[in-house]
């Protein structure tokens, strides 16, 4: 990463406007990902208002490490993943990949890159060509990317499937024989043929099973151990998260409202969506109660808010919310919420419930 | 202990296609008490989807009871004709699927098909209906009822179909409601919403909640009884705690360690080291 020490301070630079040096001033910090102030708005038509997806994101990513994004429907967590790989053009902003600036690169650019970031979607079926067997659709990034034919390319791709712990014979099968596990293998040793640096995992195991999601996600951790692997993992499940990432982001309506190292994050949460959304992880133990009460009100689409995006919904909201986007502000270290609320102790389940009064009396 | 609100013994399932039948349930056993919430949980293919089509009457094409008892307070379920658990469904048994926009019908308002539920099995007249419908889309937590009642469900946000739909299996007022995966889909937030709101419902007209669900922490956090399903068999039942705490079933183990993925971030961070 031979750059990547310049875009680091650019993107500290950005995050400090009023906060001091962000906590990632290690120059030598390898980072593999850094996104500076991404902006994605959908139009349906030129010169329409449009749906904001992207407002303004930041992060990086360290080398062999997992960030991961959570966040519910339309926080804008999977258009910051496509963003990534340059699948979907972004409006404003830089997205630095390994070095690689993604913003303005020519589809060849972007084709060649490829081989070193790959992606993980979450409909395993759906990613694979139903009249490719399995053989075929894991020596296919190879076939593009490298000049590996023949007996050469047949070893790789028994490799591949020992490594993702697939039957050498499932090869000769098609994508609907395979159960959805096996079928999310054949897209992970695909994603890995080609030995990547980077892979984006768009809820990998979102539409499997509980005890193969474990099984997936065990996988992905071993994988990443052995390869050095850089995973930027978006998943709107906090146990997934837990389990997998070192870091996490959280997203609201297209805001990244917390990031930091997910220990830190999960237990000591100072963005309240943040600590409601820790309150909806149901814990299968019975004796572990939900953290936080529940947040009233669902996400709002239509006009986009001036101030904090989920000040309509929060119980701490002061007036000084609705004026200003509040920017990220260092809690701890490496630790970071966009709340006026950040650093000053709350009470946040005795908010709620007044909040829950005084909006039943109204 | 009070009486069982629902019974089911030894409950046993064939569908069959042209040539051939394949048993789904083998011998399912499930008791819920009055005024509880059983969890029946299970993966895909548990049977357990279909243990609570077995309950309700709907049954795939092909598919048939061949042994077994469902006793619904003192009725015998599979003893009456497919017309009698017509009267049933909806009256006395609501039921709630897993996705809110199918289970409303796009053309009518949600007001108009509310009142059509309330036609089919009670005799009231317009004025009675209309009030009926605007109590119970109060009771499941609407505030702004005039919207809700005149939308169509497409007008309606994920969370706020779920209400819809639970105050429609409510309308006739039901002793039993039957929630297959009722929040599956729904955002983490919007599902513990709805999850409290059957809970206090529960409370509130003493309604028995038969839950099906995949999900483990679900059943945990909001059930006092549960059945564990795999393959077309119960492998363990019982109060929420023994199970969930004190599983005796490798099965029921193996499902709370891959719910739990604590083992994942051990392993992750020995290897870090």
């Amino acid at each position: 990463m031979t750059n990547s020490g310049h875009d680091a301070t650019s993107c500290d630079a950005h995050r400090s406007r009023d906060e001091g040096p962000a906590t990632d001033d290690d120059a030598d910090t390898d980072h593999a990902i850094i996104v500076d102030g991404l902006h994605k708005t959908f139009r349906a038509r030129r010169g329409q208002a449009g749906v904001v997806a992207i407002d303004d994101v930041s992060f990086v990513v360290e080398r062999g490490q997992t960030l991961g994004i959570v966040g519910e429907s339309g926080s804008g967590k999977s258009t910051v993943a496509r963003c990534l790989l340059g699948l979907t053009p972004v409006d404003a902003g830089s997205v630095e990949v390994l070095g690689r600036s993604i913003v303005g690169a020519n589809p060849k650019q972007l084709r060649s890159w490829r081989s070193e970031m790959q992606i993980v979607f979450q409909e395993p079926l759906e990613s694979l060509d139903p009249r490719y067997r399995v053989r075929d659709a894991i020596g296919e990034p190879l076939l593009l990317h490298t000049d590996m034919r023949g007996d050469v390319l047949r070893k790789r791709v028994d490799e591949l499937l020992a490594q993702v712990s697939l039957a050498t014979d499932l090869g000769a099968r098609y994508p609907h024989e395979l159960s959805g596990g096996q079928q999310q293998r054949v897209n992970i040793a695909r994603a890995l043929a080609t030995d990547p640096s980077v892979i984006v995992l768009d809820e990998p195991t979102a539409s499997l099973d509980v005890s193969v999601q474990a099984e997936v996600l065990s996988l992905l951790v071993d994988l990443q151990a052995q390869f050095g692997l850089t995973y930027l993992l978006i998943s709107h499940d906090l146990t997934t998260i837990r389990a997998v990432a070192d870091r996490v982001a959280v997203m609201y309506l297209g805001r990244l409202i917390e990031v930091g190292p997910v220990d830190e994050v999960l237990t000591n949460p100072e963005h309240p969506y943040t600590e409601f959304l820790i309150g909806a992880e149901l814990s299968v133990n019975p004796h572990v109660k939900p953290a936080a009460p529940v947040v009233q009100g669902e996400v709002r689409g239509g006009e986009r808010p001036s101030g904090c995006v989920f000040a309509q919904r929060c119980p701490l909201r002061m007036d000084a919310c609705e004026e200003a986007q509040p920017e990220l502000r260092i809690a701890s270290a490496g630790h970071e919420a966009a709340c006026l609320v950040v650093g000053n102790k709350h009470d946040l389940a005795g908010a709620a419930a007044e909040y829950r009064l005084t909006d039943e009396g109204s | 202990m009070t009486d069982p609100q629902l019974s089911v013994r030894g409950l046993e399932l064939e569908i069959a296609t042209r040539r051939t039948s394949t048993a789904i349930l083998h011998g399912v056993d499930l008791t819920l008490a009055t005024g509880h919430m059983h969890g029946l949980v299970g993966e895909t293919g548990s049977g357990k989807s279909m243990t609570a089509r077995s309950i309700v009457g709907l049954l795939p094409p092909g598919g048939r009871v061949t042994a077994g008892s469902v006793t619904f307070g003192d009725q015998d379920l599979l003893a009456k004709t497919e017309a009698e658990m017509r009267e049933v469904r909806g009256a006395a048994i609501g039921m709630v699927f897993q996705n809110p926009r199918t289970a409303l019908y796009p053309m009518l308002n949600i007001e108009n098909q509310m009142g059509n539920v309330i036609k089919s099995h009670l005799d009231l007249d317009k004025a009675e209906r209309v009030a009926r419908i605007r109590e119970h889309l109060r009771l499941v937590g609407i505030d702004d009822v005039d919207r809700v009642a005149k939308a169509y469900p497409h007008e309606l946000s994920g969370g706020m179909a779920q209400r819809a739909v639970i105050a429609m299996a409510l309308v006739c007022g039901p002793s039993l409601l039957v929630a297959d995966e009722p929040t599956t889909g729904l955002d983490a937030t919007i599902q513990r919403q709805i999850l409290e709101l059957i809970r206090s419902l529960q409370k509130r007209i003493t309604l028995s909640v038969l839950i099906i669900t995949h999900d483990l922490g679900v059943v945990a956090q909001y059930c006092d009884t549960l059945s564990v399903m795999s393959e077309g068999r119960v492998v363990e039942d019982g109060a929420v705690r023994s199970v969930l705490l004190d599983p005796t079933e490798e099965y029921t183990k193996r499902l709370i360690t891959a719910s739990d993925l604590g083992y994942i971030r051990t392993k992750r961070l020995a290897a870090q080291q």
